[in-house]
């Protein structure tokens, strides 16, 4: 019990830093002439010139971070307890390859760009996610039984699947819009076509979709000590399992259509968090919710002050939480082992 | 085991059958070769007058037909689209991609390339022994340069006289209104070559030199490559008096809708405008239309006081 709340409150800290972090860094106005701006919501002091120009760009890009973080975490705890397998990330089953080619065929067919509302690349970002775990699920449900080892197998061959339909667009557009494609495959939040409305709907997706897990976290617990202990303890459990995975993978697509596919966050922040606070689900869902936003909106802090103060490059996001993702794997691993 | 022997052996009767033959020899130009320093410091020997040019790059066609040696371009890439002589001509793929064996196939005597991104496919291109020339412009002056040299390559020196002749006074039309305006009544300019990722241009680009030649100031100047990502925040910032979308994937009314960008000087006072990224961002003879078009864009009267939404 200690240990939990020990870890909630230093996620909660942890996240609490990360968002005033991201709001006062970024490269168009300095944290103090930032803190003015939000300071003049609340006196009569004036905001500095473009200060509330700017915040909205830098708090829609802030909300997208925990928007996705949110949703990619829990969906990837869910994913590990139904598919038992802690390998398992919210990508396993083909969505982020769907998403993939449906952000570039919207592309190729120069529908991309345009911020009115949501464009044909988030639309076909998210079209293609369904369509990918649609197939995977149809492949996998047989006589009303969903065998976890044929979703996987199906999900993977899926993936496969689209990622070579995203290499056959890629060969044959021209070179401008592959870097638009590449751009996206790697997962950024950088984009001035990230509005609040596709934040706020990407949010209410997810919201409803981590609701929906939430309310059925014990039902998590059993499906995750193995089909015959679910059933035994009567569970409807074929539905239900079709249930969780459909849920999570809208969370899923939400998130990818949004900011492409940002990785490894829905793989290592439900692992890390399930090796300190144990298997239940419920705490494990909140908790994977506030260390995946943490995750995400620090990534993006950390690549833009990385650009701003260091003159470096602008990194997409996706390549940092990849980039700090699949080492602590291995260091987790290796220790696991010894 | 007998399967890796096999395959060996088909492999060597595949590769004795179908392999690169020695290249044919070029038909023996008049008047012998000569040879020519190209951009990448190459000394290449060329024919002194090449018949049959396969041309890689866009702006290096449109030099071609400026100098009036279009009849002896034999083969192009997909982009080559102006003067529309050029689209019917034979493609040898893509600008990132040539088809070496449409290239030989079409037998040439003189390949012209960029040497952006083509530096390899120049080395790849070695083995067919066909001459090869590079060319690339850093700035306004490298693109007359080029004019020149490539009139000079395919002994068409008079003509190209007469192309940067036009080039000149193009430029020299837009300089004399320039020269009018006072140097602090010059808008601040944000140039978008790229929507997604959000791209501008900096200084040691010839993009810039345009913008500066066309009389704008460009708020990107400082950043650290020539051709640079932007973050939106940072051309909020910056605050823009005029934006020049170049890439047509985004319209004017799209980017006011982008999130902060409705309170930028431009996009408050409808000075966004779309120019034709065939004459700005294309090193060739119609560069100097490019920034006669900035030009007029950047001192145009402002449109409606809001764009619709």
């Amino acid at each position: 019990m200690r240990r939990k709340a020990i870890t909630f409150t230093a996620l909660g800290l942890i996240l609490a830093g990360v968002v005033v972090a991201a709001a006062l860094i970024g490269p168009g106005l300095s944290p103090s002439a930032s803190l003015r701006t939000l300071g003049s919501a609340f006196s009569a002091a004036p905001a500095p010139a473009d200060g509330w120009a700017i915040m909205a760009h830098r708090l829609t890009r802030l909300a997208a971070a925990l928007c996705v973080g949110v949703a990619l975490a829990m969906a990837g705890t869910s994913l590990q307890a139904l598919l038992r397998n802690p390998l398992a990330d919210p990508y396993i089953l083909g969505i982020a390859a769907g998403g993939g080619f449906g952000a570039a065929v919207a592309t190729a067919l120069g529908l991309g760009g345009g911020a009115a509302s949501f464009t044909a690349v988030n639309g076909l970002a998210f079209l293609g996610a369904l369509v990918a775990v649609g197939a995977g699920l149809t492949v996998a449900r047989a006589a009303g039984i969903l065998s976890v080892h044929a979703l996987l197998l199906a999900g993977v061959m899926v993936g496969a699947f689209f990622t070579s339909l995203i290499l056959l667009v890629l060969a044959i557009v021209p070179a401008r819009d592959q870097h638009a494609v590449f751009l996206w495959l790697m997962g950024d939040l950088g984009s001035p076509d990230i509005t609040p409305l596709k934040v706020g709907f990407a949010a209410a997706a997810v919201g409803v979709c981590g609701f929906a897990l939430v309310l059925f976290s014990r039902a998590l617990d059993l499906v995750a000590l193995g089909d015959e202990g679910a059933f035994h303890l009567g569970l409807g459990v074929e539905r239900f399992k079709i249930f969780i995975l459909v849920t999570a993978s809208l969370a899923t697509a939400a998130a990818v259509a949004l900011a492409g596919p940002i990785g490894f966050v829905g793989i290592v922040v439900p692992h890390a968090l399930r090796r300190i606070i144990g298997p239940r689900h419920l705490p494990l869902l909140f908790a994977a919710a506030l260390g995946g936003a943490a995750l995400v909106a620090m990534g993006d802090t950390l690549v833009k002050a990385s650009a701003d103060y260091f003159s470096l490059p602008i990194v997409p996001v996706g390549v940092f939480t990849a980039l700090i993702g699949a080492p602590y794997f291995l260091v987790l691993l290796r220790w696991a082992r010894s | 085991m007998r399967h890796v022997l096999v395959i060996v052996i088909f492999a060597a009767v595949l590769g004795g059958g179908c392999g690169p033959r020695p290249a044919p020899a070029p038909p023996a130009p008049p008047g012998g070769t000569r040879v020519v320093v190209d951009d990448l410091g190459r000394r290449v020997a060329v024919p002194a007058s090449p018949r049959r040019i396969v041309c890689t790059s866009p702006e290096l066609t449109e030099i071609l037909f400026a100098v009036g040696a279009g009849s002896r371009v034999v083969g192009v890439v997909r982009g080559c689209d102006w003067p529309p002589a050029a689209r019917r001509l034979p493609l040898v793929g893509d600008f990132s991609n040539v088809s070496l064996e449409r290239v030989a196939a079409l037998s040439p005597d003189l390949v012209l390339a960029t040497g952006h991104e083509q530096d390899r496919m120049l080395e790849q291109l070695r083995p067919l022994g066909v001459p090869t020339a590079a060319f690339m412009a850093r700035d306004i002056a490298g693109v007359r340069r080029n004019i020149t040299t490539v009139g000079a390559l395919v002994g068409a020196e008079s003509n190209a006289r007469g192309v940067v002749a036009a080039f000149d006074a193009a430029l020299a039309r837009v300089d004399a209104e320039v020269a009018r305006v006072p140097a602090g009544r010059r808008p601040r300019v944000y140039l978008e070559i790229s929507p997604e990722p959000l791209m501008t241009v900096a200084a040691g680009s010839f993009v810039h030199e345009e913008i500066r030649r066309a009389g704008g100031v460009n708020i990107g100047a400082d950043l650290p490559r020539p051709y640079c990502r932007i973050d939106g925040e940072e051309v909020i910032a910056r605050d823009p008096e005029v934006i020049i979308l170049c890439h047509g994937a985004t319209s004017p009314r799209a980017l006011a809708a982008r999130t902060g960008w409705r309170g930028i000087s431009a996009v408050r006072a409808g000075r966004v405008y779309e120019a034709n990224p065939d004459l700005v961002l294309r090193a060739g003879p119609r560069l100097a239309e490019g920034v006669a078009q900035l030009h007029a864009l950047f001192y145009r009267r402002p449109g409606p006081a809001r764009p619709k939404t």
